[in-house]
């Protein structure tokens, strides 16, 4: 175990200096002048060339490379030249409320979608299937910034029930943003839990347990399910994980205040700092999580082995 | 030969365990309907171990699930009862059959690769029926499992690993040993030995033979191996097609097969006494459960077979105490 966790580490490692190779050449490939942007409207090439050298993007890529990585080693994010402030301190300030909306969102998402594919699994061609396989498709097919839309057109605008942008609204601001990203998170997760219990429930062994006398309930819940299980633990992680990252459309949508907010500015603003840190970020955040999962799933499933 | 008389009479006055009459069953399916069973008739008595053989598709695994009223939900009884211990197990509530599943009734099932749960320790398998119908609490539940995998031959500190962690043989001693946990009245073993090999199959039959007598279990064994049935069994019922078509004592039947499809069974054995060439097959296939012959559904392959067989089906005849067949060959 212990040296699975090193291995594991290693290999994290790894995909972050690629990550940051990547995130550092992506963001220069895109064209635009953080220091034209910053300089604004007629400043004078000599202007221009100043705040280049204050910023370093004279140098060779590869200088700027490595001087951004052994800042990152010291601990150091750099500065967000877009908001004036060091990138440690704006994410810190943002990545709570990224933290909340994804939270909120994959609780509420696996209590209504793993019951309902439980249900629907164990009852396939029934009525309760048809309306959670209903369910599943429309969350899947409708584009999220449509659905966001629509939410705000008919609880904001028509009811009047709910707020449609910020988070200044407590619960009530969580409503619409959570039912966006929910309904296409619980509709995937409905759909791998369904499809695993139809599997599962056409198993030998399923019918022992039943020979054995046990409430159909239990047998379902409990012995088909922990079955069926990882496929959803995975999902639910890489969920997890690209909410965690950011949310760009629903959280620019809603002005929620997060991390997907801040990557959107950042993009648009030339903040290479910001951009770095970010995408580094929601890197290390799938490490964490795929790791997390892999633990879990060996738990449950002593079948599959950590090596 | 004193002790086989006393068996002989003992038998006639058992107690009826279980009672099956005319009971038909058939699946549906998109394109087909198939005729599973086509009214049996069984009678297993207390303490007895009774042999259902059978080539694949001739009803013994649905006849058995029936029993237990586990079905897959395509299919439908058309006709017929069982009766458990006098009680009808159509009539029966869920809670009344699913406390008899695995307390009174226990199964043994043909494949131990795919009938235990990979997800769950041998233990929790075999202690969950305890704590279901013995109402034991966890630890005590997996301490009992630990002695019922010792009398199977599995060290008891291994009920914490999964099937994964055994061999096919193993896993079916866990699959005897869960089957056993509740002292069941009725064990049924749909072909327990079917994907073992061949030395792992002398241990498993005598494993059950050993519980079968110490337990006084009543046993339906369901095989295709007539050697396990003359081992094992003190009854035979032989099944084509959905029916019984030959019933009595596994001495008189084999030494006395009145069934065309009996003999032919008994004959396509290989015999080490007599110098054989070849080995005696019988002609034609299977009857097809989809589209059953008419009258005897055995007569397309019958050598016998009269104008009347194509048209009637036979009923049970009494040859004598412990021999019953259902052929019209055998009419006074």
């Amino acid at each position: 175990m212990v040296k699975y966790i090193f291995k594991r580490l290693g290999q994290t490692v790894i995909v972050l200096f690629f990550v940051s190779v990547i995130a550092f050449l992506l963001i220069r490939l895109a064209g635009g002048n953080p220091a034209l942007l910053l300089a604004g409207d007629g400043a004078t090439d000599a202007e221009i060339a100043e705040i280049e050298r204050s910023l370093g993007l004279d140098q060779p890529l590869v200088v700027q490379y490595f001087k951004y990585i052994g800042n990152i080693l010291r601990g150091d994010l750099g500065r967000s030249t877009s908001y004036g402030m060091p990138v440690a301190n704006l994410i810190l300030s943002r990545f709570p409320n990224t933290l909340k909306l994804a939270s909120v969102t994959v609780l509420f998402g696996c209590i209504l979608a793993i019951p309902l594919g439980i249900i629907a699994g164990s009852h396939q061609g029934t009525v309760i299937d048809f309306f959670a396989t209903l369910f599943a498709l429309l969350g899947q097919s409708m584009a999220n910034m449509w659905k966001a839309v629509v939410f705000i057109y008919i609880f904001s605008v028509w009811l009047g029930w709910l707020p449609s942008i910020g988070m200044e609204g407590g619960i009530k601001s969580y409503v619409l943003p959570v039912m966006t990203l929910g309904w296409q998170m619980s509709a995937q997760v409905t759909r791998i839990s369904r499809s695993g219990m139809i599997d599962t429930l056409h198993e030998d062994f399923i019918t022992a347990t039943y020979a054995k006398g046990i409430h159909p309930l239990v047998v379902r819940w409990k012995y088909a399910f922990k079955n069926a299980v990882c496929p959803v633990i995975t999902l639910v992680g890489m969920r997890f994980g690209t909410m965690l990252a950011g949310t760009i459309i629903v959280e620019a949508i809603f002005s929620w205040p997060g991390l997907g907010q801040l990557l959107n500015t950042a993009v648009n603003q030339r903040d290479y700092a910001l951009v770095q840190a970010l995408l580094l970020l929601s890197g290390a955040m799938f490490a964490i999580i795929n790791f997390a999962v892999d633990i879990i799933n060996s738990l449950v499933d002593p079948r599959i082995k950590l090596r | 030969m004193e002790e086989m008389k006393k068996t002989q009479v003992s038998s006639e006055e058992k107690e009826v365990l279980v009672e099956i009459k005319d009971l038909s069953v058939t699946y549906k399916s998109e394109r087909a309907t198939v005729y599973a069973l086509n009214g049996v008739n069984l009678v297993i008595h207390k303490g007895e171990s009774l042999g259902l053989v059978g080539e694949t598709g001739a009803g013994k695994t649905t006849t058995a699930i029936s029993l237990l009223r586990l079905l897959p939900r395509n299919a439908t009884i058309t006709g017929g009862s069982i009766y458990y211990d006098g009680e009808s197990v159509m009539d029966m509530t869920e809670k009344q059959i699913r406390q008899k599943r695995g307390d009174k009734i226990a199964m043994i099932f043909q494949n131990p690769l795919t009938s235990l749960n990979p997800v769950f320790t041998v233990g929790e398998q075999i202690a969950v029926l305890l704590r279901v119908h013995r109402g034991m609490n966890r630890r005590e539940a997996m301490k009992a499992a630990g002695e019922l995998l010792e009398q199977v031959g599995i060290a008891s500190y291994r009920t914490g690993d999964y099937p994964g962690q055994f061999s096919g043989g193993m896993r079916q001693r866990v699959g005897i040993a869960a089957g056993i946990a509740c002292n069941p009245e009725l064990l049924i073993a749909d072909e327990p030995t079917t994907a073992l090999d061949v030395t792992i199959q002398a241990q498993i039959l005598e494993l059950m033979a050993d519980l079968q007598k110490k337990r006084k279990t009543s046993l339906l064994m369901i095989t295709h191996n007539l050697g396990i049935i003359s081992e094992l069994c003190q009854k035979v019922a032989v099944m084509y097609a959905g029916r019984i078509i030959e019933y009595g004592t596994v001495k008189e039947v084999f030494a006395h097969p009145a069934h065309p499809y009996t003999r032919g069974l008994l004959e396509a054995l290989p015999n080490l006494e007599k110098k054989q060439e070849r080995l005696h097959a019988i002609p034609g296939l299977i009857a097809d459960s989809q589209n059953l012959p008419s009258g005897c559904h055995f007569h397309p392959r019958c050598e016998h077979c009269t104008k009347r067989c194509e048209k009637e089906r036979p009923e049970m005849i009494r040859l004598n105490d412990d021999h019953y067949v259902a052929c019209f060959a055998h009419e006074e």
